[in-house]
């Protein structure tokens, strides 16, 4: 299918890109993994910016 | 009143790089659901509709004589195939490598307007393309020469006794890629737009001031407007060093220095 209507180019892209695929799944989790911790930090926890400040609060009740 | 609206004006040169949410969704749903459109994410969106539809624009190949959009384009297919060719010898990565170069060009330079946000201000967007370019790199490095890619750690000829140090200097290096080639590009980002809103405060304060102030002003002012355009190059230099280095880096893993 082309994109768009554009010219289609016979460009292999999944086969040569996979490391590329792969790492920006890994880069993905990473930085997920570096929002949850700073999300959860004590300098952010109850930051009033922080949009997940409620649950937290919830969660260390109990 | 007047200074209280003065205050406002002026604001910390930092503040333009500050993620904050345009739109938000919380709900408590699916555990706690939070969905914000930030203005990173807003930019991000503004640089894939720029780079499909200057892609659209300049895609004239039904017709004979091409247009100014597709000659440009073209000669930036041409430069970025050249370097590919030159630095790997095959054409296998052009596709990541355009598209990187767009991406990083077309992002620091929607960032060059005045009032809009740099995505690549952001330490998590060129931190996370240089490690994710690091990590792919190891990953091809290591499917293609297997454990033998161990052997990029020891650059031929060292002596036996020196092994263990080179090893470590070699890991060391190749590990503080991660963060320079995203660094590099953030720092010269921040730095140049920090530069920018400084200078711009200083003349908008020496503009408001009397006439005389004002009429004198127009000379700093004109170095301010070659700044912006040192700020334009830049964005060029900059998207084309970070694609330079990733084929550099791609060169590494396949042919083991």
């Amino acid at each position: 299918m082309s994109f768009l209507g554009l010219r289609k180019w016979p460009t292999p892209v999944a086969k040569p890109l996979w490391p590329f695929i792969a790492a920006g799944t890994i880069t993905y989790f990473l930085v997920a993994k570096a929002q949850d911790m700073g999300v959860k930090s004590e300098a952010y926890a109850k930051d009033p910016r922080n949009p997940y400040a409620a649950q937290i609060a919830k969660e260390s009740h109990h | 009143m007047f200074g209280n609206q003065q205050y406002n004006i002026i604001n910390s040169p930092l503040e333009q790089f500050e993620v904050t949410s345009l739109l938000g969704l919380n709900a408590p749903i699916l555990g706690y659901l939070n969905i914000s459109l930030t203005n990173l994410a807003l930019y991000s969106l503004l640089v894939l509709f720029i780079i499909v539809s200057l892609h659209y624009m300049a895609n004239n190949d039904t017709k004979l004589v091409p247009s100014k959009w597709s000659i440009a384009l073209e000669s930036v297919f041409a430069s970025i195939n050249s370097m590919v060719r030159e630095q790997l010898g095959k054409e296998l990565y052009l596709p990541f490598i355009y598209s990187l170069f767009f991406f990083i060009l077309i992002a620091n330079l929607t960032g060059n307007i005045p009032y809009s946000f740099t995505i690549t201000t952001s330490i998590m967007v060129s931190i996370g393309l240089s490690f994710t370019i690091l990590i792919a790199v190891t990953i091809l490095g290591l499917s293609i020469h297997k454990l033998h890619f161990f052997s990029y750690f020891v650059p031929s000829g060292t002596p036996l006794a020196l092994v263990p140090l080179l090893v470590l200097i070699e890991l060391v290096s190749y590990l503080a890629r991660a963060f320079s080639l995203g660094i590099r590009l953030f720092a010269n980002m921040v730095a140049g737009h920090t530069l920018m809103k400084i200078l711009a405060t200083f003349l908008y304060q020496m503009f408001s001031g009397s006439l005389i102030v004002a009429v004198l002003t127009l000379i700093p002012f004109t170095l301010f407007l070659a700044i912006m355009g040192l700020e334009l190059a830049v964005s060029f230099i900059q998207a084309y060093v970070f694609v330079i280095l990733t084929c550099s880096y791609i060169k590494d893993a396949i042919e083991l220095h």
